[in-house]
């Protein structure tokens, strides 16, 4: 039997999605330009234009998101993320409430993308997202996608307050998942390339960074006080990210066994490496 | 950075406020954009201060921005 590959999200006869959080369930907070869960029935983003500050929630059509419904709708003009919607069910939207500081989705009536798929620029100096906080496990997961806009500036998507988590890259690649310290991979990295990050913490204290499927690094680092995330984009007060992201999945444990498949069906929609 | 400095969380409040007005922001009651520019707290400066990060047009409400530095916590 014939079957269309599910990293389009539907199985053999097209009738069926099959989101990564459908084989992969119980993520904590999940932001995508995709579709990720059958259940799911909201939005994938709210955007304001700036022509004239009117907002319109896009939502997706068959699993991607509705482009023509967000250029006709920032048509000729630039187009801004006020909500990122969060697709785990824990309604854990990310807002921002200040126009300049909203990352940017469309310019000049044109979805930005990377390999075709849409994706949500940060600027570096002010753009982010804010997230009800929430404490974060001693055992975690974080999946994310997306591209750095030059040599020494900053990928990263989730965040907290300092010493809170983060995963991130600058031309070294830091995971800080656990409030009393954090990794780094000791070789520098000066890429500019579209990138899949993960970021875990074992229930032992073993961390782990992947670049695009690879572990990086690997270190074990105490765990003492569970602190919080709480944004997209920026770390403590004045560390923004200057990037591009499409997908950020967040789990509350480790998900070692599921980590490959994970990364797969990101790599397979996303075309990353 | 270019912006607005103001000694008073309140002269920041009420600056924000200025700046939304001129936007004509919230556009309906519920939008998520309230505000146009927001403040921020230079909390590592001595003294500290609050500030306002220039962004285009902004002149139009508070005149030519000034140039100031401001001390962040940096990350590893």
């Amino acid at each position: 039997m014939f079957n269309i590959p599910s990293f389009y999200g539907f199985r053999s006869g097209g009738e069926s999605f099959v989101g990564l959080l459908d084989e992969y369930g119980g993520a904590a907070a999940a932001y995508s330009l995709r579709l990720l869960r059958t259940a799911y029935t909201g939005d994938a983003i709210e955007v304001r234009r700036a022509s004239d500050n009117a907002t319109q929630d896009i939502g997706f059509v068959d699993g991607e998101l509705d482009v023509t419904s967000l250029e006709s709708f920032c048509s000729g003009t630039n187009g801004f993320v006020t909500t990122w919607y969060d697709q785990s069910g824990n309604g854990r939207n990310a807002t921002q409430s200040t126009a300049a500081n909203q990352p940017q989705i469309v310019s000049s009536g044109s979805v930005l993308t990377i390999n075709g798929k849409p994706r949500i620029d940060f600027d570096g100096s002010n753009d982010s997202l804010s997230i009800t906080s929430f404490t974060f496990a001693s055992a975690n997961y974080n999946s994310f996608v997306g591209r750095r806009n030059s040599t020494g500036r900053r990928l990263m998507g989730l965040a907290g307050n300092q010493y809170n988590y983060a995963l991130w890259t600058d031309n070294n690649y830091y995971l800080q998942a656990s409030n009393s310290g954090y990794q780094f991979s000791s070789s520098t990295d000066l890429t500019t390339s579209h990138l899949l990050l993960t970021g875990l913490r074992e229930s032992g204290g073993n961390q782990k960074i992947y670049k695009n499927g690879n572990e990086i690094s690997s270190t074990f680092v105490a765990f003492s006080v569970a602190t919080n995330i709480n944004s997209i984009g920026v770390y403590t007060g004045g560390n923004y990210s200057f990037c591009e992201l499409q997908e950020i999945v967040y789990y509350n444990s480790a998900q070692e066994s599921n980590r490959t498949g994970i990364e797969t069906n990101i790599n397979d929609f996303y075309s990353i490496y | 950075m270019q912006g607005y400095i103001y000694n008073t969380e309140q002269e920041a409040i009420t600056a924000r406020q200025q700046a939304a007005d001129y936007m004509g922001l919230p556009l309906n009651e519920g939008d998520t954009t309230i505000y146009w520019v927001n403040y921020n707290y230079a909390s590592l400066n001595e003294p500290p201060f609050y500030y306002i990060r220039y962004v285009d047009g902004l002149e139009a409400v508070f005149g030519q921005p000034t140039e100031f530095e401001v001390i962040v916590n940096d990350m590893p």
